[in-house]
C-alpha cells in the first residue's frame, strides 16, 4: 500500500541528512507504527509521503501511484493528520469539515454519515458551529482527525494523533484504527507513546538520525534484539538500547 | 523594578528586532544587509515626512509672526502633538498592552500583573515619544530660529524636557479609554466587530478631516490668507484649547524666566498625577481586561441546529468559499483589504465638504461621456493597485499552506481560486464609486456604466498583477495577521506597479486626447480592449506561477 524506496532528504543550508537512504514497505491491512527520538526524521518522512516535501532521491508510491508524478491521485487515497494544528481559525468546525469533504469530492450523504459518526465519537457535535479559534488543543486535534477520516481513505497517515486527546477519545481512535485495518485498509502513524505502539501495531519501524535502524513486528523485534548486549523484554527497552547504540556509534 | 526593566528589554527585543541588525545568525550576512536597507529606507521616509512637516511649520510661523502671535503656533503644535499621540495611542495601547500575544505567557509567570502592565505601558510610552519628538522638536528649533530673542540653551533644555514628558497625558487618556473599551467588549464579547467598525470610522474620519483642511487651504487665494482667515474664524476655539495643561507645556517651552519655570512645574505635576491614575486605575482594569481577552468568544446565538453536511461543491468552489470566509471574518484583513473603497469615495466627497458641489457637477456636465468614463474608470483602476487582499492572497495562508499542500487539490485549481478571489474584490470599490458619481458629478447612468466597465476591466488587470506577484513570491512566515497583510513587501510592490501603470495610461490617454484627432470613444474602446487582453495574459501567468508554487514550494 505504501512503499518508500531509497529516499533521502537534506534541508537547504544544512549539511546533515534529515532522512538518509530510507526504504520501507507497508502492507494492506496493517497498523504500522513509526517511532524515533525527537529530530529523528519522522515528520520529515511523513511530509515526504504526503508530498509536502520532495525527497532528494528515491520514490514514494501509494498503492502503486508515485506521489511525485501523480500527487493529487495519490493524495486522494490518504487521510492525513499533521503534528501541528495550523488550520483555518476563522472557519467554524462544520465549515472546515465541509471544505475538506469538498476537496475530497465526498457526496452529501456520505459526508453527513461520516460527520455524524466521528463528531459523536469525539464528542464534538456541540462545538461544530463555533469558530475553530475558540477550540482547545484537544478539540482541534479531534476536528482534524474527523476531517481526515470523512473521505474514508484507504491509507491513514497520522503524525502523533493521540497528542491532546482525552483517554476516551484516544481509546475510540485506537478501536477505529483496528476496524479500518480489519476492513483491508492501512494505518501508518507516528507516536512517542511506546505502549500504544506495542499494543496496537502489527509492525513497527524505528528511525534515528534519519536512518531506519529496525523494522518488524513487536515479536520479531524482541527476538532479534533480546539477546546479547541489546537485551530487553519491552519495546521501550529495545528502543532505548537501539537509539543509545546509534548515539554511541556516532 | 527589576522585573519591569527585564520585561521592557524583552518587549524591545521581540517587537523591534533591533538585535537582528547586529547578529549574523538569522538570515546570514545578506539578511543583515537587507534589514539594514529596510531600516535606511524607513529613516529616509521619516526624514522626508519630517521635512515636509517642517516646511509647513515654517510657513505657519511666518504667518503667525506677521500676525504678531508666534506663540500661537507653539500652542497649536503642542495641541496637535497631544492629539496625535492620543489617537495613535489608542491603537498602540490596544495592541501593545491589552491584545498582546504574550499576555497568556506573562500571566502564568511569577510577576505581578501591575509590573507587567507598567512594562508594557513604558514600552508604548517610549514608542509614542518618538512620535512626539517628530512633532515637537522641529517646532522648538524653528521657534528658536524665527522668533527674535528666543534662541538659547534654556529654550532647548526646556523643549527637550517637555518633549520627554509630552506623551504622558495623551497616553493616560488613550489608556483609560481603551481600558473602558476592553471592559465594554468583555461584557458584549464582540471584539472583532468593534475593531472593524472602529478602524473604518477612524479611517473615514481622518481622511475626511484631511480633505476638509486641504479644501479650505485650496479655496484661499494664498496660504497666508488662509491662515489669517483661519486664525480669525477660529480664535475663540483656539483660545479655548490654549488652556492648561496644553498652555502649561507651551509656555514652559517659550515663555522664558519664572513664567516658564512655573508652567514647567505645573506640567510636571499634572503628568505625575496622570501617571498615578494610570498606575492605580488602569493597572487594575488591565488584569480584568486580560482575563476577558483570554476567554473564548461568545457562543453562537442561533439555537437552531442546522444540518452538518452542506451540499457537495467542486474543490475549486470550496476553496474560493473558504477564501471569502477567512478574509471577511478577519478584521485586520477586512479593514486593510477594503481601504480601497474608502479613498475613492472620499475623493468624490471632497467638493461636498468644501461646499463646491456646483464645480464638480458642472465638470460632470462639461466633460464628454467617454472622457468621464475614462476618468472614473481610471480612479477605480488606481485604487485596484491598492488591493492588498489580492497582493497577499497566498501570503495570508501562512502556516496553513503546508496543510493545503497535503490535500488532493490540483495546484491549478488552487491558483485559479486565489486569482478569482483577488479579482473578485474589484466590484467592492468600483461599483460604489460609479454609483456615487451619478449624483456627485451629475452624470447619467450610461456614463457611470461605461466607467464601471472600464474600471472593472482595468481593475481586474491590476488585481491580477497583485495576485501574480504574491503567487510567485509569497511571504508565508509571519507571526500575526497584521504582519501578513501590512508588513508584506508584495503589497508595496503591487501599489507601486499600480501607480506606475495608471500614470502611464493616464498620460498616454491625455496625450492622445489633447494632441490627436482620435475620438474619445475610440480611445476608450481601445484602452478597454488592451486592458482586457493584458488581463487575460496576466491571469494565465498568475495561474502558472501559482501552480509552480503550490507544487514545489517547501
Amino acid at each position: 500500500m505504501l512503499k518508500l524506496e531509497n529516499i533521502s532528504k537534506t534541508y537547504a543550508k544544512s549539511k546533515t541528512k534529515a532522512v538518509d537512504d530510507f526504504s520501507l514497505s507497508v502492507n494492506r491491512g496493517e497498523i504500522f507504527g513509526f517511532i524515533g527520538p525527537n529530530g529523528a526524521g519522522k515528520t520529515t518522512t511523513i511530509k515526504m509521503i504526503m508530498g509536502i516535501l520532495r525527497p532528494d532521491s528515491g520514490t514514494i508510491t501509494i498503492d502503486g501511484i508515485d506521489i511525485s508524478k501523480k500527487p493529487v491521485t495519490a493524495k486522494k487515497k490518504i487521510g492525513y493528520v499533521p503534528d501541528n494544528q495550523d488550520i483555518y481559525d476563522r472557519l467554524t468546525g462544520k465549515e472546515y469539515l465541509n471544505f475538506i469533504a469538498d476537496v475530497y469530492r465526498v457526496d452529501k450523504a456520505t459526508r453527513a454519515a461520516q460527520m455524524e459518526k466521528y463528531l459523536t465519537m469525539f464528542h464534538l457535535k456541540d462545538a461544530v458551529d463555533e469558530q475553530i479559534r475558540t477550540y482547545s488543543h484537544g478539540m482541534r486535534q479531534k476536528l482534524m482527525l474527523t476531517a481526515a477520516l470523512i473521505p474514508d481513505p484507504e491509507l491513514w497517515v497520522l503524525d502523533e494523533p493521540m497528542v491532546g486527546l482525552d483517554p476516551k477519545s484516544a481509546h475510540e481512535l485506537k478501536k477505529e484504527m483496528r476496524r479500518h485495518c480489519d476492513a483491508g485498509n492501512t494505518v501508518f502513524f507516528s507516536t512517542h507513546v511506546l505502549e500504544v505502539a506495542e499494543k496496537l501495531c502489527d509492525r513497527i519501524a524505528i528511525i534515528d538520525n534519519g536512518k531506519l535502524i529496525a523494522v518488524g513486528s513487536v515479536e520479531e523485534l524482541k527476538q532479534s534484539y533480546s539477546a546479547g548486549s541489546l537485551g530487553g523484554e519491552s519495546l521501550e527497552s529495545i528502543f532505548l538500547s537501539l537509539t543509545e547504540d546509534e548515539e554511541d556509534a556516532q | 523594578m527589576r522585573s519591569v526593566l527585564l520585561l521592557l528589554k524583552i518587549q524591545f527585543r521581540s517587537r523591534l528586532n533591533l538585535k537582528d541588525l547586529t547578529t549574523v545568525r538569522s538570515g546570514g550576512t545578506s539578511g543583515k544587509w537587507k534589514r539594514a536597507a529596510v531600516l535606511a529606507l524607513f529613516a529616509v521616509l521619516a526624514a522626508y515626512l519630517v521635512g515636509i512637516y517642517t516646511a509647513f511649520l515654517n510657513f505657519l510661523f511666518n504667518a503667525a509672526i506677521d500676525f504678531g502671535f508666534p506663540e500661537l503656533v507653539m500652542h497649536m503644535v503642542v495641541l496637535l502633538t497631544m492629539a496625535m499621540t492620543a489617537v495613535f495611542g489608542i491603537f498602540v495601547t490596544m495592541s501593545g498592552i491589552f491584545l498582546s500575544r504574550d499576555t497568556e505567557l506573562l500571566s502564568s509567570l511569577p510577576i505581578r500583573s501591575q509590573h507587567v502592565f507598567l512594562a508594557k505601558f513604558l514600552f508604548v510610552y517610549l514608542c509614542e515619544l518618538m512620535l512626539s519628538a517628530m512633532f515637537l522638536l522641529p517646532a522648538i528649533i524653528l521657534y528658536a530660529i524665527k522668533v527674535e530673542g528666543a534662541m538659547g540653551v534654556g529654550l532647548f533644555l526646556r523643549g527637550i524636557y517637555i518633549t520627554l514628558l509630552s506623551p504622558m497625558l495623551p497616553l493616560v487618556v488613550s489608556t483609560v479609554l481603551v481600558s473602558l473599551l476592553m471592559w465594554v467588549i468583555g461584557k458584549l464579547r464582540r471584539r472583532d466587530l468593534f475593531i472593524t467598525i472602529g478602524t473604518f470610522a477612524l479611517l473615514i474620519g481622518v481622511t475626511l478631516g484631511q480633505f476638509y483642511l486641504q479644501s479650505k487651504m485650496m479655496s484661499a487665494p494664498t496660504g497666508g490668507d488662509f491662515l489669517a482667515e483661519f486664525f480669525h474664524a477660529n480664535w475663540t476655539t483656539m483660545n479655548a484649547f490654549a488652556k492648561p495643561p496644553i498652555s502649561w507645556a507651551s509656555f514652559a517651552i517659550h515663555a522664558g524666566g519664572m513664567n516658564s519655570a512655573l508652567n514647567l512645574i505645573l506640567f510636571t505635576l499634572v503628568s505625575i498625577f496622570a501617571y498615578a491614575i494610570v498606575r492605580l486605575v488602569c493597572g487594575g482594569i488591565y488584569r480584568h481586561a486580560v482575563s476577558v481577552n483570554l476567554e473564548t468568544a461568545k457562543k453562537s446565538r442561533s439555537a437552531r441546529r442546522r444540518a452538518l453536511a452542506d451540499k457537495a461543491r467542486s474543490p475549486k468552489a470550496a476553496f474560493f468559499r473558504k477564501e471569502l470566509r477567512v478574509f471577511f471574518r478577519t478584521p485586520v484583513y477586512l479593514t486593510n483589504g477594503l481601504a480601497g473603497i474608502v479613498f475613492p469615495l472620499m475623493v468624490l466627497l471632497l467638493p461636498t465638504l468644501s461646499g463646491d458641489t456646483a464645480v464638480l457637477r458642472s465638470l460632470g456636465g462639461a466633460v464628454p461621456a467617454p472622457v468621464m468614463a475614462l476618468i472614473l474608470g481610471g480612479l477605480a483602476i488606481l485604487f485596484s493597485g491598492f488591493n492588498s487582499g489580492a497582493a497577499t492572497v497566498l501570503s495570508r495562508e501562512g502556516r496553513t499552506f503546508e496543510h493545503l499542500r497535503s490535500l488532493p487539490l490540483e495546484p491549478r485549481d488552487a491558483a485559479l481560486a486565489k486569482l478569482l478571489f483577488g479579482i473578485g474584490l474589484c466590484p467592492l470599490w468600483t461599483l460604489p464609486l460609479c454609483v456615487f458619481a451619478i449624483p456627485a458629478l451629475g452624470i447619467d447612468i450610461g456614463t457611470a456604466l461605461l466607467g464601471f466597465v472600464f474600471g472593472m476591466v482595468g481593475g481586474i488587470l491590476l488585481s491580477a498583477i497583485c495576485v501574480w506577484i504574491d503567487l510567485a513570491r509569497p511571504k508565508l512566515h509571519w507571526d500575526t495577521e497584521t504582519e501578513a497583510i501590512k508588513q508584506n513587501f508584495n503589497v508595496m510592490l503591487a501599489m507601486l506597479i499600480g501607480v506606475a501603470v495608471t500614470a502611464c495610461i493616464g498620460i498616454g490617454v491625455y496625450l492622445l486626447l489633447a494632441h490627436t484627432a482620435i475620438p474619445a470613444w475610440a480611445i476608450l474602446i481601445a484602452t478597454t480592449a488592451i486592458f482586457a487582453s493584458a488581463a487575460l495574459f496576466v491571469a494565465q501567468a498568475a495561474i502558472k506561477s501559482g501552480e509552480k508554487t503550490f507544487a514545489s514550494a517547501e
